[in-house]
């Protein structure tokens, strides 16, 4: 498995927290939607694909809920492991 | 409930097998592996007909073909036939190595990256969203991976999801398609080389570096075998017997095929080339032109959404790749990760010599035709990928040479086996066996029964007697 510590605990609250019909901006060190070599945690997106469903990810900068992972930390968002935060929409977007 | 949706697949896939071979005579470990492959491609194929059409995957939809089919086989018996107590042998030793595959798949959840990152998330998509839904299965911008790739496993997760079988239901359903691979290399080879043969052939494909662990892995490539090995041991009957059946059931193994790893369509193109090749007729092309249209539905799909595949590199211009130093890194890694002994190509060799002295060429030229021309064309992906080139093979190259390594497996005890028809082994009627296979039918000149060296099986020979 290509995940760092934390990976269980971000899927376990964002499943708790985020609705199932919704779709989800995963921003990776701070770039949303882009590739970046599995050792910079890339394979967390494939974990939270599969593990979100029947949530789905989007590209869409505007999306309500969004995941930041080993990157900067919004304000408002909620950090559930060490690098790893979920920003919902009673927060400031971004 | 799982049970209740296994035992569907399983009868749908019966019903498939009556309507399209409604005289061949299988046998019971052939029966049950041609009925399992059959009735979960049938479930590919649904599924993704449906979902292409925008419609829910519900099983009561998908299941819908699948129910009326094995309905039929109720009202349609097959004949019942004997099973040699040696072909039994083969049977029990894949109904034990399965059992104990099932037993392990059972406690594994989906934590390697090829299972959750593309086979089981697209099962769980299409079990979770309920439809072929463009966020995933069209995304290629939200980074869901390797889209194009077709939906037969999938299918086969979604299914299960949705009768309630979790993560270690799903295992066990893989599982039982690699149960079915050995049962049908049991059958086909018991078929053409008797029993003894069968065992080897059950026996070395275990063997296999790597066997177990994708037996146990939501993951094509023992799937995409299985389906290409039955095609290609149905082929090889064919060769023999040219019995219209064994062309039928080899394009629904075909379309398996195709339906389950990209790579299946080569390997069923390559060696029903080769089959219509060394017959010179083109009956054996069947198989493919089937899976072709089969595969349609999918192929629609792909290009309307512009689905690329994510290793074949369509822009290679850097002519370096195709020579020196990238072709020396592909062929030791293709020899470091091949499955099965070097040692074994000698030993296939040696049994390649026994059938060419029978005069058995077209069986050699299929299978070690289509082996050869199946690593040719997985070295060529490896030429052409945009990934680098040793990561690339040192972390698939052990799962996609498992069919041609497979079929070297299977041909070893299958070339073994000396044709009755040779100058060597021209007394027929010397043993009780021979006669059994002597006896397919109108047409002698065209049928090779099997023989001396390991021993024809009467098991599911030929076409029903009247």
């Amino acid at each position: 498995m290509l995940l760092r510590p934390g990976s269980e605990l971000l899927v376990a609250a964002a499943r708790q927290r985020i609705p199932e019909d919704a779709e989800v901006l995963v921003v990776l060190r701070g770039q949303p939607c882009t590739r970046l070599p599995l050792r910079e945690g890339f394979g967390l997106v494939f974990w939270l694909q599969y593990n979100l469903l029947p949530r789905t990810l989007t590209c869409d900068p505007r999306a309500t809920w969004q995941i930041h992972a080993y990157g900067p930390i919004p304000s408002g968002a909620e950090q559930v492991a060490p690098g790893l935060a979920i920003l919902g929409p009673s927060a400031p977007n971004g | 409930m799982i049970l209740v949706a296994d035992l569907l697949l399983l009868m749908g896939g019966y019903g498939l097998l009556r309507l399209l071979a409604e005289k061949a005579r299988l046998g019971i470990v052939g029966t049950v592996s041609v009925s399992w492959l059959t009735g979960v491609a049938v479930l590919g194929v649904t599924t993704t007909v449906v979902g292409v059409a925008g419609l829910p995957t519900h099983p009561w939809l998908v299941g819908a073909p699948l129910f009326v089919l094995g309905l039929s086989s109720v009202r349609r018996r097959g004949a019942m036939v004997r099973t040699r107590a040696l072909t039994l042998g083969a049977g029990a030793l894949v109904a034990v190595i399965g059992l104990r595959i099932a037993l392990i798949a059972a406690r594994i959840p989906s934590v390697h990256n090829d299972e959750y990152a593309i086979w089981a998330l697209r099962g769980r998509a299409l079990s979770e969203l309920g439809r072929l839904d463009p966020s995933v299965f069209a995304n290629a911008d939200a980074l869901y991976q390797h889209l194009d790739y077709p939906l037969l496993v999938p299918s086969l997760v979604a299914w299960t999801d949705r009768f309630g079988g979790g993560e270690g239901a799903w295992h066990v359903q893989v599982a039982l398609l690699a149960v079915a691979l050995l049962g049908v290399v049991a059958w086909g080879v018991a078929r053409m080389a008797g029993p003894l043969a069968a065992l080897v052939a059950v026996t070395s494909c275990v063997a296999a570096r790597h066997f177990p662990l994708f037996a146990i892995r939501i993951v094509g490539d023992l799937a995409a075998a299985a389906y290409a090995l039955a095609a290609v041991l149905l082929l090889l009957s064919w060769l023999r017997e040219e019995e219209s059946w064994q062309l039928r059931l080899g394009a629904v193994m075909a379309t398996g095929a195709v339906y389950t790893k990209n790579e299946g369509a080569v390997f069923i193109l390559l060696a029903c080339v080769l089959a219509a090749s060394v017959a010179r007729r083109i009956a054996p092309l069947a198989p493919i032109a089937i899976a072709a249209v089969a595969y349609a539905p999918w192929f629609v799909w792909v290009r309307l959404n512009d689905l690329g595949n994510d290793v074949v590199n369509t822009q290679v211009t850097d002519r370096a790749a195709l020579t020196g130093g990238r072709l020396r890194q592909i062929v030791s890694g293709l020899a470091e990760h091949w499955p099965v002994p070097a040692w074994w190509l000698l030993l296939l060799a040696a049994s390649a010599a026994i059938a060419l002295r029978d005069g058995r060429w077209r069986e050699v030229v299929v299978v070690a035709g289509t082996a050869a021309g199946s690593v040719g064309a997985l070295a060529a992906i490896y030429v052409v990928t945009p990934l680098e080139v040793t990561s690339h093979i040192d972390s698939s190259a052990h799962r996609v040479l498992m069919f041609p390594a497979l079929l070297t497996a299977v041909g070893m005890p299958l070339f073994a086996a000396r044709s009755p028809a040779s100058p060597s082994t021209t007394d027929q009627s010397s043993t009780p066996i021979l006669r059994a296979g002597s006896g397919l039918g109108a047409r002698p000149s065209t049928r090779r029964g099997t023989s001396s060296l390991i021993g024809p099986c009467e098991d599911g020979v030929g076409p029903a007697r009247p």
